[in-house]
């Protein structure tokens, strides 16, 4: 081993370094990030991209197999497909960023290590991913349903966005209540997964909320999803008949006030989330 | 300058609640090289791990206007499901190394680690011996105002450690460290002045062997 003096190191200055102002620091860290979940989401074997479009079609295809039993038809001037896929995508959108962010942070962890990673983060670029995917999903379904001779015109496609982003942002504010929940009582995360089941079946993704007895209406429409489902519906077809109560304003509240908890609920735990 | 601002820190343990430090305030003395020492489950690796940013107080905070490295040699911050190659890239881009100098690092981390095929393999299919060769590697790729370091620097065969020996030592001449040690020979060779973490608190020795004797007296 070489001599070294003691006092070595101390003369010598660091190469000057670029100070990065925070915001590029924000920037390249969420990028950073949604690369890496691409590259765990779509890794291995690929399954991940035929999953992402074989899941909606088997919704829908089951749906179309189970309606034409009963005799189902399309509602309003609406081709049944197009009727499933307007609700299914939505709902599969919001679903995903919720239970993705929910698993944020263990999905991370060890990137944790390296000081401006934190668990909010992984939430974002998780939630962004999500909505990016089934955006896509979204166009890639349509163009196939065009190909295959099924008509399906965007009327409102400025409605259609703001519903989807609404959607995503509440999305991603019970996706961080769900994570603290989550990180304070794993158990729960069975349970949240379960809870996504029967709002499935609640959330208007088969059926219009105007088929449902006027005595019962009031209280499915508790549940913001089937808001954000008709009201995405409706921007596919100037006949689509909305029930008065349906409102954007009361999905965008339901979106604010999820992610005010969610921030509120973050901001308490976001230490213990991170220390080992 | 690096300074700490009323810290606390606790672990939970056996249901009990333990406390390391509590609202310890202090500023490091700027310029040096530092011994951190004390007995063990003093604190010295929790202070450092404070410092470097990976575990979190709980209450008050560090402040610093100098970029500090992760502990050198971490081979706990890498994500299992992804491939050493996308680990790297993944650490040069949150630290601002992209096109070019992502490129260049890569391929110093991967020719640093000799590890074959493997470095397109799943980090979680590793022995603890590859994860700590990327690891220093990747430690070695960039520079950083302040290195810190926790006790065993480098593992491996002798080769290895030959070779991390010289590129630390390359390191070590353009940064400062913060070091943690039991040895006091490293302490004597790397180190300017020591900081003992005794009680919750801690205590600055200019003179390193003033220092090694409190720390041997027991303090």
């Amino acid at each position: 081993m070489q001599d070294i003096e003691v006092n070595q190191g101390v003369e010598a200055l660091p190469p000057p370094r670029v100070k990065r102002s925070s915001w590029t620091i924000q920037k390249t860290v969420l990028f950073a990030l949604i690369l890496r979940e691409l590259k765990t989401r779509f890794g291995e074997h690929r399954l991940g991209a035929v999953w992402l479009l074989l899941e909606p079609t088997l919704h829908i295809t089951l749906l179309l197999l189970v309606f034409s039993f009963i005799g189902g038809r399309g509602f309003y001037n609406f081709s049944f497909p197009v009727f499933l896929l307007t609700g299914i995508v939505p709902f599969l959108l919001f679903k995903n960023i919720a239970l993705r962010v929910m698993d944020g942070v263990d999905a991370n962890k060890a990137l944790f290590a390296y000081r401006h990673v934190k668990p909010m983060d992984a939430f974002v670029a998780r939630a962004l991913l999500e909505f990016t995917l089934y955006v896509a999903v979204f166009f890639v379904m349509s163009a196939a349903f065009v190909w295959m001779g099924i008509q399906i015109t965007l009327v409102k496609p400025l409605e259609f966005a703001v519903v989807m982003m609404v959607l995503g942002v509440l999305g991603l504010g019970l996706g961080l209540i769900f994570g603290v929940i989550a990180h304070a009582f794993p158990p729960m995360r069975l349970l949240i997964r379960l809870s996504f089941m029967p709002l499935y079946f609640i959330s208007g993704i088969f059926f219009p909320i105007t088929v449902i007895p006027v005595e019962y209406r009031s209280w499915l429409m508790w549940n913001p999803l089937l808001h954000a489902i008709e009201l995405s519906r409706s921007s596919f077809s100037p006949l689509y008949h909305l029930d008065q109560g349906i409102s954007l304003g009361y999905v965008f509240a339901a979106a604010i006030l999820s992610l005010f908890v969610g921030f509120w609920l973050y901001r308490q735990r976001r230490l213990a989330m991170v220390a080992s | 300058m690096i300074e700490l601002r009323n810290l606390t820190k606790s672990y939970v343990t056996k249901g009990k609640r333990r406390y390391i430090f509590r609202n310890l305030s202090y500023v490091f003395p700027d310029e040096v090289n530092i011994g951190l020492m004390g007995r063990n489950g003093a604190g010295k690796s929790t202070l450092m791990r404070l410092i470097g940013g990976i575990d979190t107080p709980d209450s008050g905070s560090v402040h610093t206007d100098q970029s500090i490295s992760w502990p050198v040699g971490l081979s706990g911050g890498f994500q299992g499901t992804l491939t050493a190659r996308d680990n790297v890239k993944f650490i040069c881009r949150i630290y601002g190394a992209t096109g070019e100098a992502m490129f260049e690092k890569v391929r110093f981390v991967e020719e640093f680690a000799e590890i074959g095929d493997y470095f397109d393999q799943p980090v979680k299919t590793y022995s603890s011996g590859m994860r700590s060769r990327v690891a220093f590697g990747l430690s070695m790729a960039f520079d950083f105002d302040y290195l810190l370091v926790d006790e065993a620097m480098a593992t491996g065969d002798a080769l290895f450690r030959k070779k991390s020996q010289q590129y630390f030592e390359e390191k070590r001449s353009r940064s400062k460290m913060i070091l943690v040690s039991h040895q006091m020979a490293d302490i004597r060779k790397y180190c300017n002045v020591v900081l003992l973490v005794h009680g919750g608190d801690v205590t600055l020795y200019e003179d390193i062997e003033e220092g090694i004797r409190a720390y041997q007296s027991g303090a």
